[in-house]
């Protein structure tokens, strides 16, 4: 629990000794001190006085050597959930944003404009941050599933991973069922602490198989998990809410049939649409609202600088001796 | 008052003055080396060759590369910073920015060991844009950052030798690694399918032996393709070594993660940084020998009547 942060200062401890050994008394001279009776109280004084200085000796030593309490682990239990943050890194995410793209062709170079992958990793980090109490891990797809970051509650660690795909384009094609099965496989074998949280982000460019349907299906219910999904629009889309028939959408924005066979399954699932300011706060406040099973988590109660205390008692300690030598006798 | 009195007095003063003004918490500014990395690994096929003369066998270079670059993780002193990116076709994806090893040693280790040739998302390997894609990458980023680059070289398909890829970045404006991986004989590739079962090797007629446009012009002319020896695999160190030199890049053979750790950690890939550090201790330290000193000295007055 108590540690230094440089033990070799403990090589000045023997140093307490010094007050103990020698008193440090200015003395006088008296013609006989042996026909002096003993005094108990001024033996007392003594032993006390020698003491203290040990003690203040000891206690700048542990000033000196960095004295902290170290980091410490305590399980809680809170209210919280286990996030799987699945983000589609395809090359359509590069494309550009539904909102805030004004007056920009199709085609534009990267880097001055907006792309539907940054402004997902921007809301992504958002969402992270709010949600301090929960334990995130992220996964990607593109043509494969990537999976980045383990199950983490550290947050530098989850902005940093969240972060790193917003620097360069994305990648190529896009798998969004391969990487929802994989993200959902995360799950297996880990103990149900929790609820548990998928949130995909994606464009949804995407078709889905009927048995990569079931697949899905299967194993959202199997390790009970609640499907988000951060709808990012293209410019120009219509969108995934926008009324448009079977064909067009089919064209257009596959999207929707993707949208219509997760609200169909009967699981939970809510999708938001990212353009919408109001869409994050409401996936959060939403999320706040279902997901309050209790969950035990772990809570990292930092390491302590105990130095100051140190310097605190030796200072007491060394007013104390200063007090008993200004009271010494001069003269007799 | 003693002239003997008087001084151990103005030690003790001295020795609680000292001690208090700790609590102004003085701060040392020093120079001290911190290093910040971005570890790119090659998750082409040739990676997946065990061939590495220092790693036990079966080991594949990317799994050397991997228990190395953990290895070597582990030694790094607290405060540096490392990120994770993959190179595959021809770019580098960062995985995460650098972020600190002490604290998120464990995940990023974890982060390390799942590095997987499946991950990739194509299936040439473009070796020599994959490193100059990284070191736009590691710039983009923006925070001075080394590179980090492990790779057997090994391009796929090969490079048209009269037209190279062109390096248009500025030699040595990013500092770095290129950390070669794998052994001097040509061996073969191995295959796997997704669940990561054998599936043989790579045989010559699977892969190109010359660029696209030789291997179309060929076609075009009727001419049968050039057969080579494509279909294995070594550690192209001289080409890898041209590729460093290029782009102001080091180079480095990878033995072990003791010998990656002392190549990381070299003068010119350290980032100078001023840190403060907390200075309490030297007043601390400086109280107690004021303290330590007012007990001793003459405890006696030698004539007698003074004082």
């Amino acid at each position: 629990m108590l540690d230094l942060e440089h033990p070799a200062a403990l090589l000045l401890l023997p140093l307490a000794l010094v007050p103990l050994i020698v008193h440090g008394q200015s003395t006088v001279v008296h013609a006989a001190v042996d026909l002096l009776p003993e005094d108990g109280l001024s033996r007392a004084i003594d032993a006390g006085l020698r003491l203290l200085g040990a003690l203040a000796v000891a206690a700048m030593v542990l000033g000196i050597g960095g004295l902290y309490r170290a980091e410490q682990r305590v399980e809680r239990i809170g209210q919280g959930a286990q996030d799987v943050l699945l983000i589609d890194s395809s090359g359509s995410m590069d494309s550009l944003f539904a909102v805030g793209n004004d007056q920009r062709g199709r085609a534009a170079v990267w880097g001055t404009y907006t792309s539907k992958g940054q402004v997902a990793r921007r809301l992504l980090a958002e969402y992270a941050a709010r949600r301090p109490q929960d334990t995130f891990a992220l996964f990607l797809f593109s043509g494969n599933p990537i999976p980045v970051l383990p199950l983490t509650a550290k947050q530098d660690l989850v902005q940093a991973a969240i972060a790193a795909g917003a620097i360069e384009r994305g990648l190529a094609s896009t798998d969004l069922a391969n990487g929802l099965i994989r993200s959902l496989q995360f799950f297996e074998g880990k103990p149900f602490t929790g609820s548990r949280i998928v949130m995909l982000v994606s464009d949804g460019a995407a078709h889905l198989t009927v048995p990569q349907q079931d697949r899905i299906k299967y194993l959202l219910e199997k390790y009970r998990v609640s499907l988000y999904w951060l709808y990012l629009r293209t410019q120009f889309s219509p969108g995934l809410f926008a009324d448009v028939d079977a064909g067009t959408a089919e064209q257009v924005v596959p999207e929707q049939a993707v949208h219509a066979f997760f609200s169909g399954m009967g699981l939970p699932y809510r999708a938001f649409s990212a353009e919408n300011p109001a869409a994050l706060k409401e996936a959060i406040a939403e999320v706040d609202a279902l997901q309050n099973l209790p969950m035990r988590y772990e809570d990292v109660i930092p390491r302590r600088d105990l130095s100051a205390w140190c310097y605190g008692a030796g200072l007491a300690l060394l007013l104390v001796l200063l007090g008993a030598r200004t009271c010494e006798v001069q003269r007799w | 008052m003693s002239a003997a009195r008087r001084l151990r007095l103005l030690l003790l003063v001295g020795a609680c003055i000292l001690l208090a003004a700790t609590f102004a918490d003085p701060e040392l500014s020093l120079e001290r080396p911190t290093y910040r990395y971005v570890f790119v690994f090659d998750i082409t096929q040739s990676m997946n060759v065990a061939d590495v003369p220092t790693a036990p066998p079966a080991t594949s270079r990317l799994a050397w590369a991997r228990q190395s670059a953990n290895q070597a993780l582990a030694a790094l002193p607290c405060g540096t910073e490392v990120g994770l990116a993959l190179f595959s076709g021809h770019r580098a994806f960062l995985l995460i920015k650098p972020v600190e090893t002490c604290a998120n040693y464990h995940e990023l280790r974890q982060m390390i060991d799942g590095i997987d040739w499946r991950m990739a998302w194509e299936a040439r390997s473009e070796v020599a844009k994959g490193l100059f894609k990284s070191i736009e990458l590691v710039a983009a980023i923006g925070t001075d950052d080394r590179l980090v680059f492990f790779s057997d070289g090994h391009e796929a398909p090969p490079i048209n030798p009269d037209v190279p890829p062109r390096f248009d970045g500025e030699p040595g404006a990013v500092a770095g690694l290129v950390v070669g991986v794998g052994g001097d004989a040509l061996v073969p590739i191995p295959r796997f399918d997704e669940d990561n079962h054998p599936l043989g090797v790579w045989h010559a007629h699977d892969v190109l032996h010359t660029d696209t446009f030789t291997a179309d012009q060929r076609k075009r002319a009727g001419e049968r393709p050039i057969v080579g020896t494509e279909h294995l695999s070594s550690l192209r160190e001289a080409y890898l070594q041209a590729l460093a030199s290029k782009t102001g890049l080091g180079y480095h053979r990878l033995r072990d993660g003791d010998d990656l750790l002392q190549a990381l950690e070299q003068p010119a890939l350290a980032i100078p940084r001023e840190v403060t550090t907390d200075a309490r201790w030297l007043l601390a330290l400086a109280a107690l020998c004021a303290f330590l000193a007012s007990y001793l000295g003459r405890s006696s007055p030698r004539r007698r009547g003074a004082g």
